[in-house]
């Protein structure tokens, strides 16, 4: 028997999430609308989020790992991650901290580097810091094997080439996890991870990206040029491809993260279409348009409570040290269209008006699209699930 | 508390409803489609193992058990829960029903009058009727004794369950229940319902993936080539998206027939897309997906069908609470 009840826990969880949403993100991320970028690095909101501990990592993303936390922390994650989208997810993607760098350091990396790159930076409250993570290039993302960065051994150093896209927070990054090759016929055996901090020369930031929506989180893309990084930042000593599949194990816990983001912003424009649809003719409706506009509203609600269970599943499997690769590639390939379902049937629903900045709902249109991109793409999770239930090969 | 865990008893009924299922549904299922019934040591054997009583409110279990079993049931044949079970859907409401056929009715086609009701039922998965309770807006209405008459043709689907038409004429009626109740029956009818449908899609899904496996075209099995890969990876999500909504729905009945709606399109879905995989061979009775497609189509139009559960979901959707409300 399923139990989806929030006991007071998650209602604590929910209740913190809520009051920062409504008045730090949502007000932050409407502010970057009418800029047409990214939150700056100088924003006050950021010292305030420095100060309860609300980091990026900390409400979600990439903080834990299935050998850390307790048996709850990932149900309480994933409630936090939905919470915190509905009010803003490009601004939550803009909060300081390690970011999606953090997890290849905690799974790879030395304890100096922990302490270098996970702990130094991140001490003072007052002086927010943000930590990058990088594998996209311009010709590569899905196929993650075909990376073109390239690291070549020069002494105690290696020289990284290359460049690297849609790195989020990639531009005020005190330090970006890079993956590169040291062997580019090798595939992912050849792949290694390194650790660049700014201001290495060489390592160059091209432009901040112009973008659909998330307007509020930063997008970057990066060069390297020559660029010369010492040999101790290599993640665990170049562990290799083991390595790299340690990494890639953290998108078990991402993926539902990401895909319950998709549910908040779902969820956003729902309540937004529910609101105009009850001021305009309440609970009762009379007409066949209005039956049409409940009915939408009724088709959009299934599939987002079905999204959301496909994620709470994921969470709870990895709350329960259980293999849940399958469930989190099913919550990545199901949530996001259900979401983008959702809000555009509230757009069809608010009609001429939704269109508006300040109906809110036109920019969870532009929000939503990239769920479907980003964490790998709702292709790439049907090719996990083909592989692992239909055995569909690999290098198909 | 946000927990997936299968209840014990909940997980031994299933187990036993599988093993009942594949030691005397599984290999039977085309005969009894032919006979257009079950045979009485089936019958039999289904009491002896105390699953003729699982919708009787006087065993107290869970909507979730039933859902357990049904579905388990489903994948073997989606005939058997219905012609199995001498109550069905419906019967945990009530405490009083008696031992013989009967079968819980949504109102189309039906009007009441003042203690009689009239109209027709065109279908009934039953082979016969001691008593019909009738699902109306106000309450639950007991038909005792209903004239029957069985179909002249075999229905599309549920054949092993025979199959009747129910014409009423001022037929006495007695109001046993009231307006909550009949709510709460026509949920658990829905779930039910979907519980079949989820059940014998899955295994229809199973039957395509297995297929598609072992069938090679163009060098390599139809199922590695992704086109179908991703048909596949579909159905299975879908499925678990829509189990999961019902299962979860329990205790709401807005929340239930919307769950039903999904239920019913994600069934549908997965079963002609089952048919599909297998080509020419799955439209042929060599294979049990186009059963499963016809007997999945056939329970989608019980208990007022998807038309209603959708207009049902949309009138109640506004009343409902956001589903991560908070206190203060």
């Amino acid at each position: 028997m399923i139990d989806t009840t929030l006991d007071a826990g998650f209602h604590n969880v929910l209740r913190m999430m809520r009051y920062v949403g409504q008045t730090m993100l949502r007000p932050a991320g409407l502010a970057a609308e009418r800029r047409g970028g990214p939150i700056p690095v100088d924003d006050p909101m950021f010292v305030e989020f420095n100060r309860t501990g609300l980091t990026f990592g900390a409400v979600g993303i990439g903080k834990h790992s299935a050998k850390e936390g307790s048996s709850r922390i990932n149900r309480s994650a994933i409630l936090a991650a939905e919470e915190m989208a509905f009010w803003d997810q490009g601004a939550c993607m803009s909060l300081p901290g390690a970011g999606l760098g953090g997890p290849p350091i905690r799974i790879l990396g030395t304890d100096a580097q922990k302490e270098r790159f996970l702990e130094a930076p991140f001490k003072d409250p007052f002086k927010p810091a943000w930590g990058a993570y990088a594998t996209t290039e311009a010709a590569a993302g899905s196929d993650v094997a075909r990376i073109r960065t390239t690291a070549r051994k020069d002494g105690d150093h290696y020289i990284l080439d290359g460049n690297k896209m849609f790195i989020t927070n990639g531009g005020r990054a005190s330090w970006v996890v890079i993956f590169a090759t040291v062997d580019p016929d090798a595939g992912r055996a050849g792949q290694r991870a390194f650790i660049v901090e700014k201001g290495t020369p060489g390592f160059i930031l091209g432009r901040i990206e112009k973008k659909m929506g998330l307007t509020a989180s930063e997008t970057a893309t990066l060069f390297f040029e020559n660029c010369r990084v010492p040999a101790e930042n290599m993640l665990g000593n170049g562990a290799g491809n083991s390595g790299f599949k340690a990494a890639m194990a953290t998108f078990d816990i991402t993926r539902p993260m990401v895909a319950a983001m998709a549910v908040g912003i779902g969820r956003c424009a729902w309540n937004r279409a529910a609101e105009v649809a009850r001021e305009a003719f309440g609970p009762h409706p009379t007409s066949p348009i209005e039956h049409r506009v409940l009915d939408r509203l009724a088709q959009s609600r299934r599939r987002l409570d079905a999204a959301r269970l496909l994620c709470w599943r994921a969470a709870w499997k990895m709350d329960h040290r259980m293999n849940n690769t399958l469930e989190a590639s099913m919550s990545k390939v199901y949530s996001p269209p259900a979401a983008l379902g959702a809000v555009t049937a509230a757009m069809d629903v608010v009609g001429l008006a939704s269109v508006r900045h300040d109906m809110l709902v036109e920019k969870c249109f532009r929000d939503i699209k990239v769920f479907d991109i980003f964490e790998g793409t709702g292709e790439i999770q049907r090719i996990i699930l083909a592989r692992r239930k239909f055995g569909y090969p690999r290098g198909n | 508390m946000i927990d997936f865990t299968r209840l014990e008893e909940e997980q031994l009924l299933a187990d036993t409803a599988s093993r009942f299922a594949t030691e005397h549904l599984r290999e039977s299922e085309r005969d009894h489609e032919k006979a257009q019934s079950f045979p009485d040591d089936l019958v039999a054997a289904y009491a002896e193992m105390g699953l003729a009583d699982l919708n009787r409110a006087e065993t107290g279990l869970d909507s979730c058990h039933r859902l357990a079993v049904w579905s388990a049931l489903a994948a073997a044949d989606p005939a058997a829960p219905f012609g199995l079970d001498p109550i069905g859907p419906g019967g945990a409401v009530l405490s009083d029903l008696p031992g013989g056929p009967g079968a819980f009715c949504t109102m189309e086609g039906l009007s009441l009058g003042e203690g009689t009701v009239s109209g027709r039922i065109p279908w009934i998965p039953r082979n016969s009727l001691d008593w019909l309770v009738l699902i109306a807006n106000d309450g639950l209405y007991r038909v005792d004794a209903p004239p029957f008459e069985p179909l002249v043709d075999r229905p599309c689907g549920l054949q092993a369950c025979g199959g009747v038409e129910v014409v009423l004429e001022n037929t006495p009626c007695t109001r046993i229940n009231d307006a909550e109740t009949s709510l709460e029956a026509l949920a658990e009818c829905r779930r039910l319902a979907a519980a079949v449908m989820l059940g014998a899609a899955l295994d229809a899904h199973e039957l395509a993936a297995q297929y598609t496996q072992e069938r090679v075209v163009f060098g390599r099995p139809i199922a590695h080539h992704q086109g179908m890969a991703f048909q596949l990876a579909d159905a299975a999500t879908d499925l678990d998206a829509a189990r999961l909504l019902v299962e979860a729905s329990a205790g709401c009945p807005i929340l239930t027939a919307n769950a039903h709606a999904l239920a019913v399109e994600v069934a549908d879905r997965v079963c002609e897309r089952s048919v599909q995989a297998l080509g020419g061979h799955g439209y042929l009775y060599d294979h049990r997906v186009e059963k499963r497609m016809r007997d999945v189509r056939c329970v989608a139009t019980l208990y007022g069908g998807v038309l209603r559960s959708e207009h049902d979901a949309a009138m109640g959707i506004l009343t409902l609470s956001d589903p991560l409300e908070v206190d203060g």
